[in-house]
């Protein structure tokens, strides 16, 4: 266990506390907003993100539960995706830190548990457990816990790959600009210029649609692990 | 050159684990008190409005069909009111009609009554004129055979002569 404070930490609490200001003050624009008039891009955006993500809710949990559910998806999602193209702006992605993805998938793991213990209670819960056979016990008891692991390590591999290959990049693009500009001038180091010419395309795949989909396959989940362990006449409660 | 510590980005961190669960919690309450709360409200907000537009629409609709229904049998009833004054002069134009035929009928019976009767009298002036005419000539054709001085057997036989003369002349008359 490493006890030190890792700099993530502080690009954590810088995230967590620009996106409150960000969320507060769009909220306060939203309130003044005139619901009659056509809105603006920004807020038509807000509002388009927030219908849909709730929407899917939803579709999985039924609507009941997704008004509870509902701000957290859309608290993740805003998260995981802002941390997720941070990569663009030059800070290190907090989701490529594991101990992030592990607490987010903790969440999940642990609202999927009391789901499954509300749904059932307590004696279905733990019957669960020894399903179809008592033999079964280790594989259930390892089932329980790989959901956990699978999308912790899914959201930061991926992330963490990213910033991997796009800091191999940027040394193989530095090398091989160095070598080229030595062809001509006699130097040790020049400017980088060919990263400008490949880098964006791939920090587009890499930061921003790996980012996305990574963020849709994590609420996606989150939704239907929840969705799941719901009886359906739960779901069909609006 | 890559200056990533995976390894401790690979074991997890207890602060770190804890930082994020805290900023999780508070970023969900933030979107939960302010953003949530503020997105439900415009939403509700703006059914409302579109509800009470889409009935105001109903509600027009509703009017402008039943004015049409009112247009409709205005029409309806202005045409049956111009059927039935046409109805009416046709009756009354028939009857100024039948009138004045009857009036001219009567009117020409009258004059040919009034022909009738002034022939009538003119035929009997003729006759009471013919009659004392007769008359003179009677008394003339006596005072004749008296100023003759014919015997009686004469004059009885003139006479009766003279009155069939009369009555010849007479017959055709009747």
């Amino acid at each position: 266990m490493h006890l030190e404070i890792q700099s993530d930490v502080f690009v954590i609490i810088g995230l967590t506390a620009i996106l409150c200001f960000a969320i507060i003050a769009l909220s306060k624009k939203i309130d003044q907003a005139d619901p009659l008039a056509k809105p603006g891009i920004l807020i038509s955006a807000i509002l388009w993100l927030v219908t849909t993500l709730d929407s899917q809710v939803k579709s999985n949990v039924g609507g009941k539960i997704s008004k509870r559910l509902s701000p957290y998806i859309i608290t993740i999602s805003i998260y995981i995706f802002i941390s997720n193209i941070l990569g663009l702006f030059g800070f290190a992605s907090p989701t490529a830190n594991y101990s992030v993805t592990l607490m987010l998938t903790i969440i999940t793991w642990t609202m999927t548990q009391i789901a499954q213990l509300k749904a059932g209670g307590f004696g279905a819960y733990m019957h669960s457990f020894i399903e179809p056979i008592p033999v079964f016990l280790p594989m259930n008891i390892f089932g329980k816990f790989s959901s956990l692991l699978s999308m912790s390590l899914r959201l930061f591999g991926n992330i963490l790959c990213g910033s991997i290959i796009m800091s191999l990049l940027y040394s193989f693009t530095g090398w091989l600009s160095t070598m080229i500009v030595s062809l001509i001038i006699p130097v040790t180091s020049a400017f980088n210029f060919l990263a400008l010419v490949i880098t964006p395309v791939l920090h587009a795949y890499f930061d921003l649609f790996a980012g996305f989909i990574q963020t849709l396959i994590f609420i996606t989940l989150t939704m239907v692990f929840i969705g799941n362990e719901l009886p359906d006449d739960m779901k069909l409660n609006d | 050159m890559i200056d990533i510590d995976i390894i401790g980005q690979l074991l997890p961190n207890p602060v770190t684990m804890l930082v994020q669960l805290c900023s999780t919690l508070v970023l969900f309450l933030v979107v939960k008190k302010f953003l949530w709360n503020s997105v439900v409200n415009m939403l509700d907000k703006r059914s409302e409005a579109m509800q009470s537009e889409l009935n105001e629409a109903e509600m027009l609709k509703k009017q402008a069909e039943m004015a049409n229904e009112e247009a409709k049998k205005q029409l309806k009833e202005a045409s049956d009111t111009s059927k039935m004054i046409v109805a009416k002069a046709e009756n009354e134009g028939k009857a100024v009609k039948e009138q004045l035929l009857a009036s001219a009928k009567k009117e020409a019976e009258d004059k040919l009554a009034s022909a009738r009767r002034e022939i009538e009298y003119e035929k009997k002036q003729m006759r009471s004129e013919m009659i004392s005419e007769m008359v003179e000539v009677a008394m003339v054709a006596t005072e004749k055979l008296i100023q003759e001085k014919a015997d009686a057997k004469e004059d009885q036989a003139a006479i009766e002569r003279f009155v069939k003369e009369i009555s010849e002349l007479h017959e055709p008359v009747n």
